[in-house]
């Protein structure tokens, strides 16, 4: 039996497309985003802060390490911290838009 | 020819092979302007995560890191740790937003954004000098290593590079250089860490030896300047790591060639799961810098930063197994070379030309040829430093200009153009004006060794000075611009669109 080939034209894809301001329509939909993104940077916030707390206070815990100890915690130490970090950013970050999905409005 | 000019030009030409069947075996699959410009948005999370990190382990991070750590001990090893909390922060601040935005490119971001087509203009340029940078490392790296394992002079290491990467570029713009890039990313994990494994088990096992000097094509004579900082990269007191730190952990977000990588995703999710692919692509690639600086530490401390990884093999296993391995590093360096060159030259090739005229595949091709050419003549007219200086200045003058637009930009509505224009001035300038006074020794201040630390903040404080200082710039739809960037697709619903121009119709 013979396979008959079917092309299937694919759909084009603007690289022009700019999308304009979403429009916020009659209800109250500013205050509605800022709710949202105040949202998501209270979830950022926290990402950074621990970013920014592993990175000032590492020094000073390597300080009371030996030179092979400070070795060991930066080669392969930090890496793993970094990977937990972004997956529950990530986890959190889709959570609070399924939340936001879920309300109504 | 001797037996490891044989691997090594046997390596490099098999690198060469398998990016161009790669990257243009099939080149009628790229035939729009979506495809040149963002991969038709089709790329999915491990396969970008795997492009991403593939352009993320340059030269600078394959060969420049190890040798910096060898030459300068454990301080370096913060270098990894800043790179990959920049990932973090581009994760936490930036990725979803800027893929929901819809454009295309960092300046297209800009002027959609702040509605500012002056700073299109400015951020075009400023994306340019940070792909400059990036490719005359690259160019650099690759003639100091090709002559190094063949004798061959450097000009032929850039012109190799540059002519590989232009043909994949031109091939299929992003949508060709993303199979390249994901493909080379697995080779180099292999080929890096199996050698590293051989030459660890080789010297804890006592198997390894040091015979005496070296007979390696290009090791005789010393080849560029050795030994230097630059902006603060490279140099291993307090706050030169803090500097490299700063720069690193901030300036990934405005690196144009991993931005724009953002873009091909399909949406915000995806964009968002493509960098935590990266985040443990890269976490597990990190773990090979530390191995070969411990390497290169016991067993040939006096090489260049650069050369320290590629030196290894014959050093520790001289015969027929460390001409194996050495075949092997070349193969793995230039899949970093051409990685990270194809990624740039579209990044940039894509910027400039939606720039200068319409985004158009044409367009984009003639920018690619033209920024190749650029850096060739710039490549020509420098001295080959370390590779990883002068990706450590792109992220530098990154930190200090593209890093505040993309972050307040994304999350604070009272920005305007002016107040960008300014910031980017202040920020761009005084980077420049540190490292010109650093290089040509004509001041010798301490801060000028390191300009990360002054110039972001300033550049974040004149953005947010200025911008509240004009509050009649403010574009009047603001709201709805970060409606479109902060809410999920399918919340959001599809985005309006232009018309599609003519070169981006469906043949």
């Amino acid at each position: 039996m013979s396979v008959r080939r079917v092309t299937v034209p694919r759909h084009p894809v603007t690289v022009n497309r700019v999308p304009g301001p979403l429009d916020l329509g009659e209800r109250d939909g500013a205050a509605d985003v800022r709710r949202i993104v105040r949202r998501q940077a209270r979830v950022a916030a926290f990402t950074l802060s621990v970013v920014v707390a592993v990175l000032v206070l590492l020094p000073f815990v390597l300080t009371r390490l030996s030179p092979t100890g400070v070795w060991v915690v930066l080669s392969v130490g930090v890496q793993p911290l970094w990977i937990a970090l972004a997956v529950h950013h990530l986890w959190r970050a889709e959570r609070a838009e399924r939340d936001r999905r879920r309300t109504p409005g | 020819m001797s037996a490891t000019v044989a691997a090594s030009a046997a390596g490099i030409a098999f690198v060469i092979t398998v990016s161009l069947m790669v990257g243009t075996v099939r080149p009628r699959r790229y035939t729009t302007v979506s495809e040149f410009y963002v991969a038709a948005r089709a790329v999915r999370p491990w396969w970008n995560g795997a492009a991403i990190s593939s352009e993320h382990t340059s030269a600078a991070a394959c060969l420049g890191l190890a040798g910096l750590i060898a030459t300068h001990g454990a301080p370096m090893l913060w270098y990894p740790v800043g790179a990959a909390a920049g990932y973090v922060i581009v994760l936490a601040l930036v990725v979803a937003p800027l893929r929901r935005s819809g454009t295309y490119t960092l300046p297209d971001f800009a002027e959609w954004r702040l509605a500012s087509p002056v700073l299109r203009r400015l951020a075009t340029c400023d994306v340019l000098v940070i792909g400059l940078l990036y490719l005359v490392g690259q160019f650099h790296a690759a003639g100091v290593a090709l002559r190094l394992l063949t004798g061959l002079p450097p000009v032929v290491g850039w012109l190799a590079v540059a002519l590989v990467a232009v043909l994949v570029a031109l091939a299929g713009g992003m949508g060709s250089v993303t199979s390249v890039q994901a493909t080379q990313y697995w080779l180099k994990l292999v080929v890096f860490s199996g050698v590293a494994l051989v030459l660890w088990c080789s010297w804890r096992c006592g198997a390894a030896d040091s015979p005496g000097p070296l007979e390696i094509a290009g090791f005789a004579e010393p080849y560029g300047r050795q030994g230097e900082a630059l902006a603060g990269a490279g140099d291993p007191s307090l706050p030169g790591v803090l500097t490299v730190l700063f720069a690193c952990a901030l300036g990934t977000m405005g690196l144009p060639h991993v931005i724009v990588r953002v873009y091909a995703n399909p949406d915000g999710r995806s964009a968002r799961r493509s960098i935590v692919a990266t985040q443990v692509m890269l976490g597990a690639f990190y773990l090979l810098p530390p191995l070969y600086g411990i390497l290169g530490r016991v067993h040939v401390p006096d090489a260049r930063a650069d050369e320290v990884v590629l030196l290894l093999p014959g050093k520790m296993l001289p015969g027929f197994v460390g001409d194996v391995l050495t075949g092997l590093l070349a193969a793995g360096a230039f899949a970093a070379f051409l990685a990270t060159s194809c990624g740039v030259l579209v990044a940039v090739g894509g910027a400039v030309s939606a720039c200068v005229t319409r985004a158009g595949v044409r367009a984009f091709r003639r920018s690619v040829a033209g920024v190749v050419v650029v850096a060739l003549a710039l490549t020509s007219l420098t001295s080959p430093g370390s590779s990883v200086l002068m990706v450590l200045l792109g992220f530098s003058l990154s930190a200090a200009t593209l890093c505040p637009l993309l972050v307040l930009g994304i999350w604070w509505r009272r920005l305007t153009g002016p107040g960008v224009v300014a910031g980017f001035l202040a920020g761009g300038g005084l980077t420049a004006v540190f490292v010109g006074a650093d290089l040509l020794g004509a001041v010798r201040w301490q801060v000028t060794e390191y300009p990360a630390v002054f110039a972001v903040p300033l550049a974040f404080a004149v953005m947010v000075v200025v911008s509240l200082c004009t509050p009649g710039r403010i574009p009047a739809e603001v709201e709805g611009l970060m409606a479109r960037m902060h809410l999920p697709e399918k919340v959001a619903g599809p985005p309006a669109d232009r018309s599609s121009s003519q070169g981006d119709r469906s043949p």
